[in-house]
């Protein structure tokens, strides 16, 4: 056996094209590993704690490709083969001619009217900034940016009229187009404004599903809606949105922002002659005033939306549901989800039912996990949190860290109550369910559930992800509280209301 | 340039930085995009990307 590190200096490649060509090179005859990083100290941390090290890696920087090979023989050449998976990805995608820069491609192409930026955080900053200076609406993907640069761009935007969505904005849809994470759903009435990824596709997919469509669904940021930054994005949106003759329904989805922020902004959509249907997650507001619709989850909100905007006959206001524990059958609950709203979204439902849910996203130090890979009692965990994705593609792209997690639920007779979300779309793994089934067929006397984030319009074919979820024994549902409702009943909660 | 309101309406064209799959999958949903054959700029040199900020953009906002 032998192992050979290979460091490339000036070779940027991002972290799902690694991905990919360090899958085919695992595939060669003769090669047991096979890892491939950009020389970012995060990703060094890494390979150091898989027991790779070389003078060569401590001394790679961030621009500079790092090749880990394991193979059976001793003259496998890493470059050779680094070169023949990068031709054979190459090949597979289709990929396009490159331009040098922003500018040569506008000079190109002089109809490009969006930037869509997801180059490493350090740089994202000059992207962005580039891009405003070119007239460009722009939407960040990139994650650690830092808020003052978070502001001084949002503060530029807002001053030219034009939106900055994210950093960290991880999905759009602007005028139907599909925009880093994002599933294919109808045209329609309803717009979205969320400063929330997941979220946005939940709802996105909820009001498909229930026979309504988007107009444009406009992602902020996570930050957007706090008191340093002031909600400019979401403004932006509103704004926007009021002023779009497609949209009649707006939803806007949060988590609770600053207060000061939350004042002004829903003082301004009273203002306004559309409906709101507004999800400030895990919050207690409820009911309607005026032309605001308060929702209970993820789904409520997009149920609210067609109510209103589709059927034009809203059946509830906020529908709640409350369950009290009659009797708590044996087991923990043990929740792996790729998608952070969702795990965020699933902690607040439980613990509103009186349940204590440790996670590693938890805000209270008591129910933070120590090591996320270790769950203890009942736990829902956020796999793509920092902690497990330095040096590695998001888990709703790469199915790893969730296949090694259930490896471990199989030897451990703990939990009892697994649950999943599998989100399907564009940027998405294009058969998550098929990737999973193997690790969930060795979960044995254990209640599994899976929430499908998704439309059957989506690439990924809904119907079978369905069927082979189904076959590895899971229950399968299309609304988010309602599986987690299901779990709850199964574990000994009654529903009361 | 197009205010975001002005821009809902039209059809997308996205030039894209970095993740080259967000630009191959705009496509295959039909839509247009141009990729970018990112590297850092200035070579990624803090202080050259100082100056050269001071110079495209001037100083109008903090730490401009």
């Amino acid at each position: 056996m032998k192992e050979t590190i290979v460091v490339k200096k000036n070779s940027y490649f991002d972290s799902v094209q690694l991905m990919r060509i360090s899958n085919l090179i695992k595939k060669e005859k003769g090669i047991t590993d096979a890892q491939l990083i950009m020389g970012t100290d995060q990703n060094k941390e890494f390979l150091y704690g898989s027991g790779i090290r070389s003078k060569a890696v401590d001394e790679a920087g961030p621009m500079d490709l790092v090749i880990y090979i394991k193979a059976e023989k001793n003259d496998t050449d890493p470059e050779e083969l680094f070169a023949k998976a990068l031709k054979k990805t190459r090949e597979n995608t289709g990929e396009a001619f490159r331009h040098g820069s922003l500018e040569g491609a506008i000079k190109t192409y002089p109809g490009i009217n969006f930037a869509l930026i997801s180059v490493p955080g350090k740089y994202a900053f000059w992207e962005a900034r580039n891009a405003l200076h070119l007239g460009l609406n722009v939407m960040i993907f990139s994650d650690n940016v830092s808020l003052d640069e978070e502001i001084e761009l949002k503060h530029i935007a807002r001053e030219k009229g034009l939106i900055v969505m994210g950093p960290d904005c991880g999905t759009a849809i602007v005028n139907g187009t599909p925009l880093a994470f994002a599933n294919t759903v109808r045209s329609g009435n309803i717009g979205i404004v969320s400063a929330s990824g997941t979220g946005l596709q939940a709802v996105a997919c909820a009001v498909h599903n229930l026979g309504g469509g988007i107009s444009q669904a406009i992602g902020t940021g996570g930050r957007d809606l706090s008191a340093e930054v002031g909600g400019i994005s979401a403004k932006t949106a509103v704004e926007a949105l009021c002023e779009d003759g497609e949209t009649e329904v707006i939803a806007f989805i949060s988590k609770p922002p600053d207060k000061k922020i939350m004042d002004e902004i829903t003082g301004f959509i009273s203002t306004q002659k559309k409906d709101f249907v507004v999800y400030f997650i895990g919050s207690e507001k409820k009911g309607r005033k005026g032309n605001i619709f308060y929702a209970s989850s993820l789904d409520d909100a997009a149920r609210i939306a067609v109510d209103i905007g589709v059927m034009k006959n809203l059946k509830d206001e906020t529908a709640e549901h409350s369950f009290i524990l009659k009797e708590r059958k044996p087991g923990h609950l043990r929740a792996y989800y790729t998608g952070g709203t969702l795990a965020y979204e699933c902690i607040n439902i439980l613990a509103k039912n009186g349940m204590e849910v440790r996670s590693n996203i938890s805000k209270k130090p008591d129910l933070l996990l120590k090591d996320p890979w270790t769950p203890s009692g009942d736990s829902v965990i956020d796999l793509g949190e920092d902690f497990f994705t330095r040096g590695k593609a998001h888990p709703m792209i790469d199915p790893e860290s969730r296949i090694k997690m259930l490896e471990k639920e199989a030897l451990d007779p703990a939990g009892s109550f697994i649950i999943l979300d599998i989100v399907l779309g564009w940027g998405s793994h294009e058969d998550m369910a098929g990737a999973l089934t193997g690790p969930l067929k060795k979960l044995k006397n254990k209640e599994l559930f899976a929430y499908i984030l998704g439309t059957p319009m989506d690439m990924q074919n809904l119907e079978e992800q369905k069927k082979k979820l189904a076959a590895a024994g899971v229950k399968c549902f299309l609304r988010h509280d309602e599986m987690i409702f299901k779990c709850m009943e199964l574990m000994g909660y009654e529903k009361v209301k | 340039m197009k205010k975001l309101s002005e821009l809902f309406g039209e059809k997308l064209f996205v030039v894209n930085a970095g993740i080259a799959m967000f630009a191959e999958n705009i496509r295959k949903a039909g839509g247009e995009a141009a990729d970018i054959e990112w590297r850092p700029p200035a070579k990624g040199n803090a202080e050259i990307l100082k100056k050269i900020k001071k110079i495209k953009f001037g100083t109008k906002k903090a730490g401009g």
